[in-house]
C-alpha cells in the first residue's frame, strides 16, 4: 500500500509541474504578415446602446492596424441596442442607425432576425453561416488563420455618384483568379464611415459619449441581405473569368455621400464561406 | 413506486450505448422525463412575439442502471425547438439526441467512471462541472474520472476530459486531480471527537491551442485551490483560496493578470438559532476551456453565489449576476425561532429570519503611468488583496416572520430592501440603478386534511426601472390536484401606457412520481439567476404545458 501512495504522490507532483505555461513580457507577437490578395470581411452586429460594443470597434481597429486594406468591416446596428432611445434629437441615443438588410439579418428590438438571438458584440469572420457567429475576442484567430491564402476571386468596383438624383451606382467585375466550380452569390453593400453620434461605452466613467466615431455603418444592402447568385455550381469557372454585374440606388437624405463606401463580397452559396471582398470609398 | 427490471446496458462495436430489458435478476433501473411545451402568442403591449413554430419544446429523460459495483446510464434530450431565453445563439442549441452516456464501477477503493460525468472540486472555485437545466446550462466532461480512497477519510480524485457545449465539446482539455484528509475519520482516536478537521487541495490545468496572432497565449493555464474545514459543536468554518496563472481570455480582455478568490463561510447552529456568515473576493477568476467563449459556455469553475435567491415573484425580477472579472462580496443572515407558549412566540413559536448582503467591484489602478486600465496585451491592473472597490453591484436587507397561529392557519411575512446595479448586472444601458422596497404576505389556510388555500400579496415599490408592482395570487390544492390565478400588474410605470396586467392561470394534477401542468398567461421579460449564473427571460403570452415523470 505504502509503494502505491508513493507512486500516486509521484503522479501528482508531476502532474502539478507540466501543466502550466507562466508567460513574461512581452506578451505581443511581432508577427511578418504576408499577404496574398485575400480580403476578409467582418461583420460586426452592434448597437450603439450596447455598452461592450466599443470593445469589438477597438478588435476591428486592431484587426486593420495589422492587417490594413485586407480587413472589410460591416457594422451592423440591429438588435434591441439599435433602437434609438428618443426622437428628441438633443438628446442622447436619438439616431436611427437601423436598415432593412440589419434588421432581417440581426433582429429588430425584441424581434429575432435570421442569426436568431444575439447577445452584443458578435460577428461573423469571411462566413456567413450561423454557426459561425463568434465574440469579438476570436476574431483576430478567425483572421489568421485566412490572412495569407490566395483569393479564388478578384473583385472590381467603379463607382459613380450622380447628384441631380442622389443615385450611386456601381459596375462590379468579378474575376476567376482560381478555377473552381463553386455556386457563387454575390452581395454588395452600402456603408458610411465617421457618423458622429452618442455610444455607451461601459469602460468609461461616463459612459454615453457624444460624437463617437461610428465606422463602416451598414447603409443599405443594394441587391439583398444575401445577394444575388451570379454562377451555378454547374459552370465551372477558369482563370479570367468574368462576371460584371451593375448596381445603383438612392442614397438617404442624412447620408454624407463623401464618406460613402461600396462594399461587395462573393461567397459560395453552398457553404457560405466568403471567397473574397473589396470596398471603395464613392468619392475615390 | 420505483420498478425494479433488469436492464443491460452495453456498448456496442460502435461504441454507441443500447439497452434492453430482462426480467428480474438483482439490477436496478430508475429515471425521469420532463417535457416543457410553450404556444407563444404575440403581444406587442408586453413586446411578446410568436415564433415561426407556433409552439417549442424542450424535453429530456435520464435513464440509469446499477447492479452490485456496476452502474450505468443516459440522457435523452430533445430541444424541438428551444424554448425562447435558452442560450441558443444561432439554433445551436436546437436538435435531438443522447448527449450524456456514462458507466460506472468501483473495485475496492478505486472508483471509475467513463464516458460523461458531474464533479466538483471543494467549492468550486477552479472546478465545477455541473448542469442546470432552468438555464439551460450543461458543462459535463467526456472523458473519464478516477477517485482513489488511500485510507479511511483520504481520497484522491482525478478528471480528465472535454467539457460539453451544446451539441458538441469545446476545443479546451481539462485535467484536475482533487484531494481531501478527513482527519476524524483517518485517527480513530479524533474519530467521536466534538471538534471535527479537514483539509483538501485541488489542481486543474487546461490546454487550449495558443492561435492568436498578436499575442502570445499560454497553451496550459493551471489553477490551484486549498481549502480546510473545522467544525466545533454547532460551529462551522469553512474557507478555500484559489489562485489562478496567466490566462488571457475574450472574458478579460486578453489581460495576463493571474487570478485569485477566497471563499469563507461559517455557520453557527443552536436549537431555536442559526446564524451564516460569508464573504467571496474574486480578482480576474474567469476560467473557460475555450479562452473565447461567452455567456454560460464551457466553465469550467463557478463562484458560489453570496447573495440570496429569492424565491417569491417580485424581488426574483433583481436577482444578482456573479462576476467573475471581480467583485467583493459579505452576507449574514440569522434564523431564530421565538419558543413556543411565550408572549410573541404564541402556541406553535415563531420564526424570524434575517438576511443581509453586499456586493462591490474590486479595487483596481493601472500597472504603470503609461499603461492604460485593462489593456489588452498588458497585466492590466493591480489590486491589493481583499480590496474592494467604491461601485456597489447588489445590496439586498431581507427580514421575515413566519408564523402558525393554529393548526389551520399560518402566515408568512416578509420585507426586503435591495439595490440592484442594473448597468453591471444586466448588461444594459439606459438604466438607473434600482433601489426598490418589496413587501411579501403569504397566508395558508388549511380546510381540512389535504385541501388547504394559499393566498400571496406582493408589493414593489421603487422610482426606478419599471416603477411599481403589484402581484395577488390565490392557489387551491386538493388531493392530487393544484389550480393558481394570480395576476402581477405594472401598476405605477412612470408610462402611464406601460401598465400591463401579467394574468395567469395554471392547474395541475400530482400522481405519484407523475406531475402535468397547464398554464395560460403572460410572462414579464427579465433574467433568471441560479447561483449567480443568469439567462435573458423574454416576455411571453400563451400556453405551456408541463410534464414530468420519475420512476
Amino acid at each position: 500500500m505504502k509503494t502505491k501512495n508513493y507512486i500516486l504522490l509521484i503522479i501528482v507532483a508531476l502532474f502539478f509541474s507540466i501543466s502550466c505555461d507562466k508567460l513574461e513580457e512581452p506578451y505581443a507577437k511581432d508577427n511578418i504578415f504576408i499577404w496574398n490578395g485575400r480580403k476578409m470581411l467582418v461583420l460586426d452586429f452592434t448597437g450603439h446602446t450596447c455598452g461592450n460594443c466599443p470593445r469589438a470597434h477597438e478588435t476591428i481597429d486592431l484587426l486593420i492596424e495589422e492587417y490594413g486594406e485586407a480587413i472589410v468591416p460591416v457594422a451592423i446596428h440591429s438588435t434591441w441596442y439599435a433602437k434609438p432611445s428618443t426622437t428628441d434629437t438633443t438628446l442622447p441615443f436619438n439616431y436611427d442607425f437601423r436598415t432593412d438588410v440589419g434588421d432581417y439579418l440581426g433582429g429588430r428590438d425584441l424581434e429575432t432576425g435570421f442569426y436568431g438571438e444575439l447577445f452584443l458584440p458578435v460577428g461573423l469572420i469571411n462566413n456567413l453561416a450561423v454557426e459561425n457567429l463568434k465574440v469579438h475576442g476570436s476574431w483576430a484567430t478567425e483572421i489568421a488563420l485566412l490572412a495569407s491564402t490566395y483569393p479564388e476571386y478578384l473583385i472590381n468596383i467603379e463607382p459613380a455618384y450622380n447628384e441631380t438624383d442622389s443615385l450611386i451606382s456601381c459596375e462590379i467585375d468579378v474575376t476567376t483568379n482560381i478555377g473552381n466550380s463553386r455556386k457563387l452569390a454575390l452581395t454588395v453593400l452600402i456603408l458610411e464611415d465617421h457618423i458622429m453620434q452618442w455610444q455607451k461605452d461601459y469602460s468609461l466613467e461616463n459612459q454615453d459619449i457624444e460624437g463617437y466615431d461610428h465606422k463602416h455603418v451598414l447603409r443599405a444592402g443594394v441587391n439583398g441581405a444575401f445577394g444575388e447568385i451570379i454562377k451555378d455550381n454547374t459552370d465551372a469557372s477558369v482563370i479570367d473569368d468574368q462576371i460584371t454585374k451593375s448596381y445603383s440606388y438612392k442614397a438617404g437624405e442624412d447620408w454624407i455621400v463623401n464618406n460613402c463606401i461600396i462594399v461587395a463580397f462573393v461567397y459560395d452559396y453552398d457553404t457560405k464561406e466568403v471567397l473574397q471582398a473589396e470596398m471603395i470609398h464613392i468619392n475615390e | 413506486m420505483r420498478k425494479v427490471i433488469t436492464l443491460i446496458l452495453g456498448l456496442t462495436s460502435l461504441g454507441v450505448f443500447s439497452l434492453y430489458s430482462q426480467q428480474n435478476n438483482g439490477g436496478q433501473v430508475s429515471g425521469n422525463f420532463q417535457s416543457d411545451v410553450q404556444y407563444y402568442i404575440e403581444d406587442p403591449e408586453i413586446g411578446a412575439v410568436a415564433v415561426d413554430e407556433f409552439v417549442l419544446v424542450n424535453s429530456w429523460a435520464n435513464f440509469a442502471y446499477s447492479q452490485g459495483n456496476f452502474s450505468a446510464g443516459f440522457r435523452y434530450e430533445g430541444y424541438m425547438n428551444s424554448l425562447m431565453g435558452y442560450p441558443n445563439q444561432g439554433g445551436i442549441n436546437d436538435g435531438i439526441g443522447i448527449p450524456v452516456k456514462w458507466a460506472m464501477f468501483t473495485n475496492d477503493n478505486l472508483e471509475i467512471t467513463v464516458g460523461n460525468y458531474y464533479e466538483q472540486f471543494g467549492n468550486g472555485l477552479i472546478f465545477r462541472s455541473y448542469e442546470e437545466k432552468t438555464l439551460g446550462v450543461d458543462n459535463a466532461m467526456m472523458g473519464f474520472r478516477v477517485k482513489y480512497t488511500i485510507a479511511p477519510g483520504v481520497y484522491l480524485k482525478g478528471v480528465i476530459g472535454k467539457q460539453r457545449q451544446y451539441w458538441d465539446y469545446g476545443p479546451g482539455l481539462v485535467r484536475g486531480i482533487d484531494g481531501e484528509i478527513q482527519f476524524n475519520d483517518l485517527i480513530k482516536k479524533f474519530s467521536e471527537s466534538n471538534f471535527r478537521f479537514s483539509l483538501g487541495g485541488s489542481f486543474v490545468s487546461k490546454y487550449h491551442q495558443e492561435d492568436h496572432p498578436f499575442y502570445f497565449l499560454p497553451n496550459n493555464v493551471g489553477a490551484s485551490a486549498g481549502r480546510i474545514n473545522l467544525a466545533y459543536k454547532g460551529i462551522n468554518i469553512n474557507s478555500e483560496y484559489a489562485y489562478k496563472i496567466n490566462d488571457p481570455s475574450a472574458d478579460n480582455g486578453n489581460i495576463y493578470k493571474p487570478g485569485q478568490a477566497l471563499l469563507i463561510n461559517t455557520t453557527y447552529s443552536t436549537k431555536g438559532l442559526g446564524i451564516v456568515l460569508g464573504t467571496k473576493w474574486v480578482d480576474n477568476m474567469s476560467f473557460r476551456s475555450d479562452r473565447n467563449a461567452s455567456l454560460t459556455d464551457l466553465n469550467i469553475n463557478l463562484m458560489p453565489e453570496i447573495s440570496k435567491n429569492h424565491t417569491y415573484t417580485l424581488p426574483a425580477f433583481y436577482p444578482y449576476a456573479s462576476q467573475p472579472n471581480g467583485e467583493w462580496g459579505a452576507k449574514a443572515n440569522v434564523f431564530y425561532k421565538i419558543p413556543k407558549k411565550s408572549l410573541l412566540g404564541g402556541k406553535y413559536g415563531t420564526t424570524i429570519s434575517l438576511y443581509y448582503s453586499r456586493v462591490h467591484d474590486i479595487d483596481r489602478s493601472p500597472v504603470n503611468d503609461t499603461t492604460p486600465l485593462m489593456a489588452a496585451g498588458t497585466l492590466g491592473y493591480q489590486t491589493n488583496f481583499f480590496s474592494i472597490g467604491d461601485e456597489m453591484f447588489y445590496q439586498d436587507m431581507t427580514i421575515e416572520i413566519s408564523k402558525k397561529w393554529n393548526k389551520k392557519f399560518y402566515t408568512s411575512m416578509s420585507y426586503v430592501k435591495l439595490f440592484y446595479n442594473y448597468e453591471v448586472l444586466r448588461g444594459q444601458t439606459g438604466h438607473e440603478n434600482v433601489d426598490a422596497n418589496i413587501g411579501i404576505f403569504d397566508m395558508t389556510y388549511k380546510i381540512k386534511r389535504g385541501v388547504a388555500i394559499r393566498t400571496e400579496f406582493q408589493g414593489l415599490f421603487t422610482q426606478q426601472d419599471e416603477g411599481n408592482w403589484g402581484l395577488g395570487l390565490i392557489e387551491l390544492t386538493i388531493p392530487r390536484w393544484f389550480f393558481t390565478v394570480f395576476d402581477n400588474w405594472n401598476y405605477g410605470n412612470l408610462d402611464p401606457d406601460e401598465r400591463p396586467h401579467y394574468l395567469n392561470f395554471s392547474f395541475g394534477f400530482v400522481n405519484g412520481g407523475n406531475r402535468i401542468q397547464l398554464t395560460y398567461g403572460k410572462q414579464r421579460e427579465g433574467v433568471m439567476c441560479v447561483g449567480g449564473v443568469c439567462r435573458n427571460v423574454p416576455a411571453s403570452n400563451g400556453i405551456a404545458l408541463s410534464i414530468s415523470s420519475t420512476f
